[in-house]
């Protein structure tokens, strides 16, 4: 969903992916927040790498003097970080949504 | 429990979602910057000709032809005017939109809305300066132009094109990390574009003037700032007879000098601006053929000032570099003429001294009356803040700048700017026609619409012909008026309008072969009419001439030799002086080989060279010693290069060389050994400051090219490049040769250009510096100048711009 929905929409398409993630996806709440985590971040760091390879770090390094990091890595480490924060609370709030329905159905059985 | 953990988690998401999202400080918007398929990443971009925009396109007439050379540049085949002037926009809007829209937000005062509250009094000063009310009246008087006013347009309608497709991927990346989008553009900004050249070329020193007559007396202004100092080289040459009926100026009896200091002024002048521009007729070149230069010295920003492009349609076949958010090129050639322009400044603005009746600023004095002000209220965004509003006043004189709100200091208040950039000009047209041109006298007619900034145009056609013309709208003055502050009450004070078009110095193919210009004085004090400016330059144009002079059989590479000419005359004419006159009985040995050094310079201040290090620390400090007295806490001009020249070599006792804080009175020798000894102690502290490197010049000066906001990693430092102010090679630390141009004038026209910058705007595009490095080594890249299109052109990128088909409803 990240992957291919990443491109038609805005940024904040990871937070909806990773939530629908966790809500359709049954798991604990850690594997759900660490779930997230992984999915975005990995995601993210393959695109940010093969963008970095490609042009032979010709932004990324200017980006990165500019935050005063020095190296592509931090640059590239920091992405995968936004992401990966963004996707794990996203997700775990995804799985807290899942959470709500059932507890429902398990009132009403009751 | 549930509900809260899931109420929680949904605010945290949210939450993080919409801080990553928003610029916070200086902070951008991390989120929406740092995503891989949006953010900056999609900046990057190794092939500058992976091109990136729709070739289907509403609003043209006709299918379009576009080829790019490798180095971006493009040659754009319409079939007819408004396809080229709308592709020119679109394309431009491609490459340098961020640029383009920045330079309109710079000219008009509006940074706040993108740094905040920091950049309000920059703000303020641009919008009391007058430019967007005369803006305004520029487009209304170029609207009378109907067939000129289309391209404008055309070019709008192109550039806007350009803004409706925008994805925020393709977004350049300035806007993403300021965290903005860009605005609709129009004929405004184009025009506004041209009154920011006139503001940035345009200066006056009236206010410093006025305060150095209170603090020497006139005698010693007039000493060290005469208006026609000894042995100028004008370029109209000495002799040359004027050939017109001068208009007969007024003159008041009451010539007093306002008593009146001023502290806060922004407008501080800029050292170093200027520009070259020479032509050579075929008498005097190795083909026969005239031959064109020009190399304009701006402020050395990213990306740089000048985007290069050829247009041709069935009307015209030009080549040259223009502003970006100007339409049609500023500085080159045709298929028939060339031409270049250096800056023509005199003193163009004047202060008047304002008595409003009160504190509401309703009514001021003049000729015993009250006269009635209007008002215009500027409001300023600013980033995360309200709004600033700014109650400008305008007299029949122009915008009071300074007033008891704005840098206005207890002692005397209110001072309205009259400039002739106020007035409602149609600057636009002189390039617009120029391009059109088809012989010289085509070319001098077409040069007259230029009202301001005024330009010394030089001009070479095919047929042979070489021109020089001072062109521009130069106020009617009396002896001195304006050079220092005016009163504005009295009606004696006014301008008396202005020296007659026809009237401004020319000259056409003059016997010595050639004319050249580079910012000296136009003529010398024989002009029938008062000149004042505070701009010259004495230097360049010596150098310039005298090898003019002595070459024959010129080619092209001779050119590009005297271009990138890197001789010191400063030096050449000051240092024997400086190094008579330095007591070496108690030097240290170091001190000692540094003049042995020295005397062995043959004064070229070229790249790798540690002698104008040496010289210039000395210089430096020699300055500042001799002028020490203009070392006070109002705003004074300091006295020229050429000045301290002549005092140097031909004032030795002059009480200049007095420090005035001592009781000793020095004398010429005490000044230069102080300064030697100082001069070299600064090289030993910007040597340790280097890791002990040698003071190489290009390090020493340190030439940038910074980006316009300043961000450090696009910009590029301690560019191994020679020159300095005062060198043909006016290279100094960020003013330099921002466009170099030679043009031969032959049956095929041949001609090359460079400049410090690259066709991109992107910072994260290798197009984006392409030409720094060729640049700094004084190389050129061969201008491409193409007949009709022709697609089995090789090594360029073909891109057919097509009109798009109308969806019928």
């Amino acid at each position: 969903m990240v992957y291919f929905g990443g491109p038609h929409f805005g940024w904040w398409w990871i937070a909806v992916s990773a939530f629908v993630g966790g809500a359709v996806i049954k798991s604990s709440g850690i594997q759900s927040f660490f779930a997230g985590a992984f999915g975005v971040g990995l995601i993210w760091l393959w695109i940010t790498l093969k963008i970095d390879i490609a042009t032979e770090s010709i932004l990324t390094q200017k980006i990165a003097d500019m935050f005063g990091l020095g190296q592509v890595g931090f640059i590239i480490g920091i992405t995968v970080l936004v992401g990966g924060l963004v996707g794990a609370i996203s997700c775990w709030t995804g799985h807290n949504f899942r959470k709500l329905f059932e507890r429902r159905k398990r009132g009403y059985y009751k | 429990m549930k509900f809260f953990r899931f109420f929680i988690s949904i605010l945290l998401s949210g939450a993080l979602v919409y801080i990553l999202n928003q610029k916070i400080g200086d902070i951008p918007p991390l989120g929406k910057l740092l995503d891989p398929f949006h953010g900056f990443w999609q900046n990057a971009v190794s092939d500058p000709l992976d091109i990136r925009y729709d070739t289907s396109l509403l609003q043209l007439k006709d299918e379009v032809h576009i080829q790019y050379e490798l180095n971006l540049i493009p040659h754009i085949f319409a079939k007819n005017d408004y396809d080229l002037y709308f592709t020119q926009g679109y394309i431009t809007a491609h490459h340098r939109l961020w640029q383009m829209e920045f330079i309109t937000f710079v000219a008009s005062g509006r940074i706040s809305e993108l740094f905040g509250e920091r950049a309000l009094d920059y703000d303020r000063l641009q919008r009391r300066k007058g430019l967007t009310e005369a803006t305004e009246k520029a487009v209304k008087a170029l609207k009378a132009h109907p067939e000129v006013f289309r391209s404008v347009q055309a070019y709008s309608d192109g550039v806007n094109a350009y803004i409706d497709q925008l994805e925020y991927k393709d977004l350049p990346l300035e806007y993403k990390m300021f965290n903005y989008w860009p605005e609709v553009w129009d004929p405004y900004k184009s025009l506004l574009t041209q009154k920011y050249l006139a503001d940035d070329l345009n200066s006056d020193r009236d206010l410093q003037n006025t305060n150095l007559v209170n603090l020497f007396g006139k005698e010693r202004f007039d000493f060290l700032f005469p208006d026609f100092p000894e042995e100028i080289e004008p370029i109209i040459p000495i002799g040359t007879p004027w050939e017109f009926e001068p208009v007969e100026t007024f003159s008041p009896d009451n010539e007093e000098v306002k008593n009146a200091f001023f502290v806060n002024i922004m407008d501080n002048y800029k050292d170093g601006i200027g520009s070259n521009n020479w032509a050579v007729s075929g008498s005097k070149t190795e083909s026969g053929h005239a031959i064109l230069c020009n190399d304009p010295h701006l402020g050395l920003n990213l990306p740089l000032i000048w985007y290069a492009q050829q247009l041709n349609s069935p009307e015209i076949n030009t080549f040259g570099v223009t502003v970006p958010g100007v339409p049609g090129i500023l500085l080159g050639f045709n298929d028939s003429i060339a031409w270049g322009a250096t800056n023509a400044d005199r003193d163009l603005r004047d202060w008047y001294q304002i008595s409003f009746r009160d504190d509401q600023c309703d009514e001021y004095l003049y000729g015993g009356k009250w006269l009635k002000t209007q008002k215009r209220i500027e409001t300023i965004k600013i980033k995360g803040q309200d709004d600033y509003s700014d109650t400008v006043v305008y007299t029949h004189y122009g915008p009071v700048v300074y007033d008891r709100s704005y840098m206005g200091d207890s002692n005397r208040v209110d001072f309205a700017l009259k400039w002739t950039a106020h007035n409602a000009s149609v600057d636009y047209m002189a390039f617009y026609d120029l391009t059109r041109a088809n012989n010289i006298t085509e070319a001098l007619a077409a040069s007259s619409s230029l009202d301001c900034p005024p330009q010394n145009f030089a001009l070479a056609s095919r047929s042979g012909d070489i021109a020089q013309v001072v062109q521009g709208n130069y106020p009617l003055k009396w002896e001195e008026q304006g050079k220092f502050i005016m009163d504005g009450s009295d009606p004696n004070y006014e301008w008396q309008g202005y020296i007659p078009k026809e009237h401004n110095a020319r000259i056409i193919n003059p016997e010595r072969g050639f004319i050249s210009s580079a910012n000296q004085h136009p003529f010398d004090s024989d002009y029938p009419y008062y000149y004042h400016s505070r701009s010259e330059e004495n230097f360049r144009n010596k150098r310039i001439n005298s090898t003019l002079n002595a070459s024959e059989d010129i080619t092209i590479d001779d050119m590009k030799i005297l271009q990138n000419d890197n001789y010191y005359s400063l030096a050449a004419s000051i240092l024997p002086v400086m190094i008579d006159s330095l007591r070496k009985e108690g030097l240290t040995n170091e001190q000692k080989q540094v003049v042995d050094l020295l005397k062995g310079w043959d004064y070229m201040a070229d790249a790798d060279r540690i002698e104008p290090s040496y010289f210039r620390a000395w210089y430096k400090k020699m300055y500042n010693l001799l002028w020490d007295e203009f070392e006070v806490d109002v705003p004074v001009a300091w006295p020229s290069d050429y000045t301290t020249m002549t005092i140097l070599t031909k004032w030795p006792t002059d009480t200049a060389f007095d420090i005035s804080e001592t009781e000793k009175v020095e004398s010429i020798n005490d000044i230069i050994t102080e300064s030697y000894i100082q001069g070299i102690d600064s090289i030993n502290t910007w040597k340790e400051l280097n890791n002990g490197e040698d003071p190489l010049w290009y390090k020493f000066k340190n030439t940038r090219l910074t980006h316009m906001t300043g961000i450090g990693s696009f910009s590029y430092t301690q560019v191994p490049v020679g020159g300095y102010v005062g060198i043909v090679n006016a290279t100094s630390g960020n003013w330099g040769a921002s466009w170099r141009m030679i043009v031969q004038l032959g049956d095929e026209i041949e001609a090359w250009g460079i400049y410090p910058g690259g066709q991109s705007g992107n910072p994260g595009s290798a197009g984006y510096g392409t030409f720094i490095d060729d640049w700094a080594r004084g190389e050129y890249f061969e201008i491409l100048f193409w007949g009709d299109y022709d697609e089995t052109r090789e090594g360029v990128l073909n891109i057919l711009l097509t009109k798009e088909a109308e969806v019928e409803n």
